[in-house]
Parts: structure tokens; C-alpha cells; sequence
């Protein structure tokens, strides 16, 4: 075999590599850090440190923060868990009322997942902290509870009628709310369309990392004070917070993984430009 | 009389409902017709039809993946014209259409869509509502139960269009290899365009999507109505070129416009 | 009446006024009752998507019973169609006897569900590297500034990069907050003129599908 027709073979195998290596090469990059951790550095970005900012010097003992969900149980463990949990320690450390009420329907179990994973101090259930369930309606549901809370909400998700929860006498509608925080990989509008403008309320976003491009327009016109997402922004929150977790130690994982991201598409180019030469000269 | 903040919003709502009203009369005086440039996503279409009437493989088509609430919006109906005109072809030419609904309450819609789409090329025995579909609401699942039709029951095609919410869609991928199966996908939600680039064949992207009806039925005064778009898109770059002057300037009068 | 006034002119009409009362009250300050009687709308919206989870059932038991009961049918096909249909019972009867919050629904979520939803979504990761793999390659101009705006986005979101190199970070964020962000904008302005245009298309009855299922 001559040397051109061995380069020929070796490009030919190379464009059509079983995707089942990069796949097992790509798992293997994954698991070792998550075992093995290596304690790489993490930068923290503007929108998580101004949404950071903005619960530290803005919220305080006995304001009132509603936290509308659209958790999903598949995104749970990497894109919302670390912000969520975060940010839900980070408002219980400054003394907030939390108001948690859901538009998706395994959003109230994640809730519940979650005050069990915070440091809650003496936060009493019904006082200083409640989870109203779940409302299907998506953004007409938030657009009822603005208007007249009590015409959508009957009780808690536990069946608890609310007027037996003394914090829920302390709301009519969204204006008594000091924050509006929207958890979701749902579209951004809805919060700023049924909140931030009818209201004037100040809003962020507890998002997927994929929704970064989407936060970014509305936070860099000052729309949102700020948003933590996915997986990355629940490492910065936690650095912020000095209070690692889960996020901060999935962080080599996730360089990791993205490193190999960039490294496939340098790797897939070169093999294709090396191909498409060889492909001309014949 | 009129609620503070939203005056510009009903005034730009009044002038773009007499643009129309006024381009539909133009229309029926004149007989003008705007041009539109080639799609290539809707003219895939015709092709990937002729492939499964070659073929005798059925095709998967779904109008999207909204998220609870808004089930019924402006890309859903876009994806319910495509939807439409999928199960129109595939009714004329003989050619099986599984069609999927992702919330509980598209389904009846999807099924009309389809039925009427069936009785339009007068073979409303050919439609059968076992075809017709709802996967579920999850969209991992979802995705992964379109996958699972698609090579279940070898489609050559599969047709997304809508409001896709979500990026369970690179899924899709698994389908392309070989060439086995076209994907045509197509939404405006700015989340999952990269991702539809990177998997299908075709795409439509952004207000393609709102252009689909026009451009399949050439209905004239779909055709205006999106003549009327495009004007507002060249009255919305004016407004970004003023404003962006203005501020350069040091005044704030455009902010303060678009706050009243 | 005819039976197509009563299928489709009646619903079309019922659908456009109220599209009418609901454009009126978000731009005009309107009496009280109207606010209340939109307000009333919403409840039956969100009672409506509620119910609308019936219909959901009735189909998926529609599809996969005669699957099961189908004899010469592929039986891995029967099997899982079967499971589906009694998990499916059984997380409603759960649900229906103990509620959500109680311990025994809670073990079908947090051990079925759950790992189940989370694996599928673990998948993703791999498509993306096929996608990649496949997609990520500079066959034009085009696709040559998709491929670097991608790198650098991807490199960007590094969290070990980024604190090492910290102008990359600047770099990826300028990208993402200026041609992106730019892009984003462009794309959403035109969405929302096109939004309205499909809105007022409602209004004049030319969008009849979502009602009638006609053209």
C-alpha cells in the first residue's frame, strides 16, 4: 500500500469513526473528576454576582419573595439543583419570607426536595416560608396570581387552607412582593411581561444554562437584576456564598467535558480538511 | 382613559391592523402580489413526500412542543399550518402520516387539522385517528418517543415545525445518521434554532415560520399579511437607527417614547 | 342553525371577542367587572389544561391497550406497552389515594421518575458530541463563523479557562453580549412583529385552524 493511499485509509477511517468511541472516550473525561476531584478555579460572572448583590443588599428580614418554579426532574440534578438550593440557603440567610408556588407539575416535589437540603435556622413553615403548589396555566397563571392571589390559590401543597398560613394574609397581589424570582427553562417573557412591567417589581431568572443567551439582552438593558444558571452559575453562587456544593464540585466535570467539546470540533475539522484535500487531488 | 406604559403598544396595535386592512384592499383593487424568496425548508417538503410515496414509508410530522399555557400561540398555529399541508400531501399521494401532539389538549386540534386535511383531497377514509397521536407532555420523553417512532416504523421523514421549547431535539441527530431519515425542523424560539441547525436538513428559522402558510397556500391575503411584517420589520429598524442617534446625541427621547 | 355555523362561525366568534375584551382591558383602564370577568377566564384556562390531562390518558390507553391485546404483535412491543399501562395505573392510583405529598408517591417520583427523567436528559450530552462530530465543520463561510463563535462560546463557558485566561472569558462574553445579543434582538423583533401580524390575522378570523381545524 503506498503511503498516499495509507494517508487515504487513515483519513476515510477517521471521517467515519464510530461516534461509540468519542462516546466512551467522552464518559470516561466525565466520571474521573466527579471521583477524582481536581479542584479547578471558577470564574464568577457578572449576572450571578449582581443577582448575588442584589438579595445581599436589597432583601432583608421579613421581605417577601416569590419564587414561581418550572422545575423539571430531568434538568434537576445539574441545571437546577446547585442555583436553586443556592440561592434558597442565600434568601433564608437574610431572613426573607419565601412564597415557592410552581407552573409545572414535579415542580412541587423538587420544592420539597429542597427545603430539605437547606439550612432553614428558625424559619417556621407557614411564618416565613410556604410552598403553594401546583397551578397548570403556565403564564396565565402567573398573570392570575399578580392580579388576585387568593383566586388562584385555596390552600397549600400540603391541603393546609391558606388562611390558616399566617404569611399569606401579608399578600393581595404581586405588588406586595419585594422580589419575583422565576426558576424555569421556560421563556423569559413571561416573568418580565406579567411582572416587571405591569408591577415595576424587581425580577430574576433561576435558569438553565442553555438560557444564558436568552437571560443576556434583557439583563443588559437592566430588565432583571441578574440570573444564576445551570450548573456554572450554582458553582458561582455557592463561591459567592462560600458555601460549597454540589455545583463547585461538579465544576471539573464540566470543564472537562467542555474542553473535549472544543478539542471534537478542532479534531473534526482538521479530519475533514484533510479529507476534502485529499478528495481535490484525486 | 388609555393605561400608562402601554399607549405606544396600542398605537403601533391600531396602525398594524389598518396596514392590513389598508394592503387587503390594495390587494383587491390593484391585484398586487408581493414576491416572496424561496424556502427551501417548505419546498423539502414536497420532496421528502415524494420520497415516502417511492418508498412506501410513512412520514412523522408535529406542530411543536409549547410549554403548558401556551398551547394555543402564534407558533403552534404556524406549526398547525404545516401540520396541515404534511397530511394534505400525504393524503393525495397515498403516503402514511403519524402525526404527534405533545400537550393533552393539541390533541383534538391535531386531529381536526388532520381530518379536515384528509376530507380537503376528498379521501376521508384514508385518515385513521390511531395515527394521530399523544406522546407526552415530558419533553425528554418526548423527543426520545419520536426518536423511538421514527425508527420503529421507518420514517423518511420528520417534520417539526413550531414552537419547540426545550433541547431534548438533539435527539434528532440519531436519526440523520446514514441518511435514513430527513429532518425538517423549524421555531422561533431563539433557544433551539442552533440546536435544529446542527440536526436537520432543513430549517426555518425565526418568522420563516410565520411565513409558511403564505408561502404553501399562496393565499392572497396571507401574502399581504406578511407584506405588512416586513414593513413593520423596516419601521422597527428605523426606529433602532433613530434611536441609537438619539442617544449618541445625549437625548432620551426615544426612551422615554417607548415607555409611554 | 346549520351545523357549520355551529362548528365553526359560532366558536370563531365567541374566539374573537374575546380576543376584543382581552386586548381592551390590557390597554384601556376598564370597570372593575371586566378585569374580574378576564380574571374568570384565566381560572377556566388553567381548570381547562387541568382537565385536558384526561384527555391525555384516554389517548395514551387508546394506543397502547390494542398493542397489548394485539396477538402475532412483536412481543417486546406488547411488554413495554403493558408496563407503560400499569405504571401508569398505578402512579395514578397512588396519586389519587395518598396525594402528591405522601411518601408512597413520593418513592414513585424520586426512584422512578426521577432517574429515569435524568437519565434521558444525561443522554443529551452524547447526541451533542455526535452533533458535533457531524455538524461542527467548516463547509462554508457561513459555517466557518459558526464553528469559531462556537468554540469560543463553548471555551468561554469553561469554567477552568475562563480563570485561568481571563480575557478569554472577555472575549466569549463580548460574543455572546454584542453579535450575539445583537443577532437575539434581531431575531426577536421580528418574531414579535410576526406575532402580531398572526394576531391581528385572529382578530380578522383568517387563522382558523387552532378552532375549526380548517384552513
Amino acid at each position: 500500500m503506498t503511503e498516499k493511499s495509507e494517508k487515504q485509509d487513515l483519513t476515510t477511517r477517521l471521517e467515519r469513526l464510530d461516534a461509540r468511541y468519542v462516546y466512551l472516550f467522552f464518559a470516561a473525561l466525565l466520571i474521573i473528576p466527579i471521583v477524582v476531584p481536581f479542584g479547578l478555579p471558577i470564574l464568577v460572572t457578572s449576572p450571578t454576582r449582581d443577582f448575588y448583590d442584589y438579595v445581599e443588599k436589597n432583601v432583608g428580614k421579613g421581605d417577601r419573595v416569590l419564587i414561581w418554579g418550572t422545575m423539571t426532574t430531568g434538568w434537576w440534578p445539574t441545571e437546577y439543583r446547585p442555583s436553586i438550593v443556592a440561592v434558597s440557603q442565600h434568601l433564608f440567610n437574610r431572613g426573607a419570607k419565601l412564597y415557592y408556588i410552581s407552573d409545572g407539575a414535579e415542580d412541587p416535589l423538587l420544592v420539597d426536595t429542597v427545603f430539605g437540603m437547606i439550612d432553614k435556622g428558625p424559619a417556621k413553615y407557614g411564618v416565613d416560608y410556604v410552598s403553594l403548589g401546583y397551578y397548570a396555566g403556565g403564564e396565565v397563571a402567573l398573570s392570575a396570581f399578580a392580579k388576585d392571589v387568593y383566586s388562584l390559590v385555596k390552600t397549600d401543597y400540603y391541603g393546609t387552607p391558606v388562611d390558616q398560613l399566617p404569611m399569606m394574609k401579608e399578600v393581595k397581589t404581586a405588588k406586595d412582593f419585594k422580589f419575583v424570582m422565576h426558576v424555569t427553562g421556560s421563556p423569559a417573557e413571561w416573568l418580565l411581561r406579567q411582572y416587571k412591567t405591569p408591577y415595576g417589581i424587581d425580577c430574576g431568572w433561576v435558569g438553565s444554562s442553555g438560557m444564558v443567551g436568552i437571560y443576556m439582552p434583557y439583563y443588559a438593558s437592566r430588565q432583571v437584576v441578574g440570573f444564576v444558571c445551570g450548573l456554572r452559575g450554582g458553582a458561582e453562587y455557592e463561591t459567592l456564598m462560600k458555601r460549597p456544593g454540589i455545583g463547585l464540585a461538579s465544576t471539573d466535570a464540566m470543564s472537562a467535558g467542555h474542553l473535549y467539546f472544543a478539542l471534537i470540533m478542532i479534531f473534526a475539522n482538521i479530519v475533514y480538511y484533510i479529507g476534502r484535500k485529499e478528495r481535490k487531488k484525486q | 382613559m388609555l393605561q400608562s406604559g402601554r399607549i405606544l403598544q396600542f398605537v403601533y396595535l391600531i396602525v398594524a391592523f389598518a396596514a392590513v386592512v389598508v394592503l387587503f384592499e390594495l390587494q383587491k383593487k390593484r391585484g398586487f402580489l408581493p414576491k416572496m424568496r424561496r424556502l427551501a425548508a417548505l419546498d423539502a417538503i414536497e420532496e421528502v413526500v415524494g420520497r415516502a410515496t417511492e418508498m412506501g414509508r410513512p412520514i412523522h410530522v408535529s406542530p411543536g412542543t409549547p410549554s403548558l399555557g401556551e398551547s394555543i400561540e402564534v407558533e403552534t398555529i404556524a406549526g398547525l399550518a404545516v401540520t396541515g399541508y404534511v397530511a394534505k400531501l400525504c393524503a393525495r399521494y397515498g403516503v402514511r402520516c403519524i402525526a404527534t401532539a405533545f400537550l393533552p389538549e393539541m390533541l383534538p386540534i391535531v386531529q381536526e387539522v388532520v381530518r379536515q386535511a384528509y376530507i380537503a383531497e376528498a379521501k376521508p377514509d384514508a385518515y385513521k385517528e390511531e395515527d394521530v397521536r399523544y406522546l407526552t407532555d415530558q419533553l425528554d420523553a418526548y423527543a426520545t418517543a419520536v426518536q423511538g417512532i421514527v425508527e420503529r416504523e421507518n420514517c423518511v421523514g420528520n417534520i417539526v415545525v413550531g414552537r419547540l421549547y426545550g433541547v431534548s431535539f438533539m435527539i434528532f441527530a440519531r436519526a440523520a445518521i446514514g441518511g435514513k431519515t430527513m429532518n425538517i425542523g423549524g421555531t422561533a424560539y431563539y433557544l433551539n434554532v442552533p440546536h435544529l441547525v446542527a440536526t436537520c436538513d432543513y430549517v426555518l428559522i425565526g418568522e420563516e415560520l410565520f411565513a409558511a402558510e403564505a408561502y404553501l397556500t399562496q393565499n392572497p391575503r396571507q401574502l399581504m399579511s406578511l407584506f405588512s411584517q416586513d414593513i413593520f420589520k423596516f419601521v422597527s429598524m428605523g426606529l433602532v437607527v433613530l434611536g441609537t442617534l438619539l442617544f449618541l446625541a445625549g437625548s432620551g427621547a426615544m426612551v422615554t417614547l417607548l415607555k409611554m | 342553525m346549520s351545523s357549520y355555523t355551529l362548528r365553526n362561525q359560532i366558536p370563531l366568534a365567541i374566539a374573537s371577542l374575546i380576543l376584543v375584551i382581552v386586548f381592551a382591558e390590557y390597554f384601556l383602564a376598564m370597570p372593575k367587572a371586566v378585569s374580574d370577568f378576564i380574571s374568570g377566564l384565566q381560572k377556566w384556562t388553567v381548570i381547562l389544561s387541568a382537565f385536558a390531562m384526561v384527555l391525555s390518558l384516554l389517548s395514551v390507553t387508546r394506543i397502547h391497550v390494542p398493542r397489548v391485546m394485539k396477538t402475532g404483535a412483536n412481543m417486546s412491543d406488547r411488554a413495554l406497552s403493558a408496563w407503560l399501562l400499569v405504571i401508569m395505573v398505578i402512579t395514578i392510583l397512588v396519586g389519587i389515594g395518598f396525594d402528591t405529598p405522601s411518601a408512597q408517591y413520593q418513592f414513585i417520583f424520586r426512584n422512578l421518575f426521577s432517574p429515569l427523567s435524568s437519565g434521558v436528559w444525561a443522554i443529551m450530552a452524547f447526541y451533542y458530541c455526535g452533533a458535533i462530530l457531524r455538524s461542527f465543520r467548516a463547509r462554508s463561510l457561513e459555517a466557518t463563523v459558526l464553528v469559531v463563535a462556537g468554540f469560543l462560546v463553548v471555551t468561554r463557558n469553561t469554567p477552568v479557562i475562563s480563570a485561568i485566561i481571563p480575557w478569554w472569558e472577555s472575549l466569549g462574553t463580548w460574543i455572546m453580549n454584542v453579535p450575539g445579543v445583537s443577532g437575539m434582538r434581531g431575531l426577536v423583533i421580528g418574531v414579535g412583529v410576526g406575532v402580531v401580524a398572526m394576531g391581528i390575522r385572529m382578530l380578522l378570523q383568517m387563522e382558523r385552524r387552532p378552532i375549526t381545524g380548517e384552513a
